[in-house]
């Protein structure tokens, strides 16, 4: 579907109104009433009759749930068939309607998760964690830190927001080739592989670092083995808890 | 700004309602994760080191943790948030260093951000009544009904993460003097114990990126 100047209009709506689609995040419906909310601008401009309004609206009232960033995709898919169904009336047109966001919300809510939850956000905290230990001795430069995780996570959730209600739009289903395959999806495999590069530096740089015995500096290996053996099968906060402890005696006695 | 005084409290309880908000209802921006959100409370309180250690320390150890599906993990921003202010105010009132008040208020912080995750459930379950609400007014044909409550929703979350960050606060601050000094008593080199907890941060990483697929 073309985007003339006047859906590029409520298109924008939809993408600024799309920041809230968890705001009524619930256990029945999910994100049911959050992708009312950002889709309301579309409904509201092509339907101008207040049943079909009505029907539409209750229409995005089902149950919903996908990833909050990658659901502009589903967005722009929804509002193409909302448009398509207002000039057609046909109930093969209406059918698409739930049809787009019962289908592609587990896959793409699949696809949200273990790219953007599972690499672009622990990759983001990583560069900052990075700048944090190079620049340990000055406080004013460790802001780098935090800056350069918020920008570079942010270019890339705003950039998916923004491009997945366009593309939604206008190419349809079509649009989620592009987010399963192709150059995108590379770079998240490029991401993991300059991540494992990033957190050896990181490794070795903090076994390497300073120790007031040979007993101290073997330690440190010794409690990253023993911690990477349980890290699956032990909680973090029970981790945590455990390595104050053990730390604590270690640092008392073998210091 | 160096001590939680009633006013620099309340400015970091507004920072802390932002905060919450970001974390689900509202944008999503990763102001909320606790890289971000830890030192920006460090500076408000005069100590951004404080809320870098902390930060790092709580992104890391629990960055496995995402909420997939309907699950909700332990709040983060908030452990870290509480951490930072409680960390702050016990370093000006005792003089301890960075790294034992860093640890020793982690410690304490962590069950408020464990118990964030009830409150929060709390609150989705309240969610679905509003969700009800909007079907039933847009029936009655109160179209509206839907940006009101949204606009609902992100005050209340807003005024839920700001109370219980001032409650947490108050409550952590009253922990005695023997506490804050435990490290200094017990003769434990803070530096070293730090890099313990480094070395849990840098083997839930390197799961994260090596092993976890």
């Amino acid at each position: 579907m073309e985007v003339t100047e006047n859906y590029r209009k409520v298109l924008e709506k939809v993408f600024f109104r799309s920041f809230f689609l968890q705001a009524l995040w619930n256990f029945k419906g999910m994100q049911n009433a959050g992708f009312l909310f950002a889709i309301k601008p579309v409904l509201d401009f092509i339907y101008k009759n207040d049943e079909d309004k009505k029907n539409a609206y209750l229409r995005h009232m089902d149950f919903f749930n996908t990833h909050p960033y990658c659901a502009s995709y589903i967005l722009g898919c929804a509002a193409a068939a909302e448009v398509r169904y207002s000039k057609t009336r046909n109930a093969a047109d209406l059918r698409d309607i739930s049809g787009v966001k019962k289908i592609l919300g587990g896959p793409v809510a699949a696809f949200g998760d273990s790219k953007i939850w599972g690499t672009v956000r622990p990759f983001a905290a990583l560069l900052g964690t990075i700048i944090f230990f190079l620049f340990s001795k000055n406080v004013t430069f460790m802001w780098a830190g935090p800056v350069a995780a918020f920008l570079f996570y942010n270019i890339i959730h705003i950039g998916i927001r923004w491009r997945g209600i366009f593309r939604g739009f206008t190419q349809g289903e079509s649009a989620f080739e592009g987010l399963f395959t192709g150059r995108g999806h590379k770079s998240f495999g490029y991401m993991r592989i300059i991540a494992i590069v990033l957190v050896s530096f990181l490794l070795v740089k903090g076994f390497m670092a300073e120790a007031s015995s040979i007993w101290v500096k073997l330690s440190y290996p010794v409690f990253f083995v023993t911690l990477a053996v349980f890290v699956r099968s032990v909680s973090a906060t029970a981790l945590f808890y455990i390595v104050v402890v053990a730390g604590g005696i270690f640092a008392r006695y073998c210091h | 700004m160096g001590i939680c005084n009633g006013m620099n409290l309340v400015f970091l309880a507004v920072l802390v309602g932002i905060i919450s908000c970001d974390t689900l209802v509202a944008g999503q921006f990763m102001l909320a994760r606790p890289i971000i959100a830890a030192p920006l409370i460090g500076l408000c309180m005069g100590n951004p080191y404080l809320g870098f250690l902390i930060g790092v320390c709580v992104e890391l150890v629990w960055i496995r943790v995402i909420p997939v599906g309907s699950s909700i993990p332990p709040d983060g921003a908030l452990t870290a948030v509480i951490a930072v202010s409680v960390a702050g105010a016990a370093k000006y009132n005792y003089g301890i260093d960075d790294f034992a008040a860093a640890i020793l208020a982690l410690v304490v912080s962590i069950p408020f951000g464990i118990i964030f995750k009830s409150v929060e459930i709390r609150m989705r379950f309240y969610n679905s009544r509003v969700a009800a609400d909007i079907k039933t007014s847009v029936i009655r044909g109160f179209p509206g009904a839907v940006d009101k409550a949204v606009f609902f929703a992100v005050g209340r979350t807003f005024l839920t993460g700001a109370v219980f960050f001032i409650t947490a606060h108050l409550i952590l601050t009253l922990l005695p003097r023997q506490y804050w000094e435990i490290f200094d008593f017990l003769k434990i080199d803070t530096r070293l114990l730090m890099r313990y907890v480094y070395i849990l941060c840098f083997t839930q990483l390197f799961e994260t990126f090596v092993r976890w697929k």
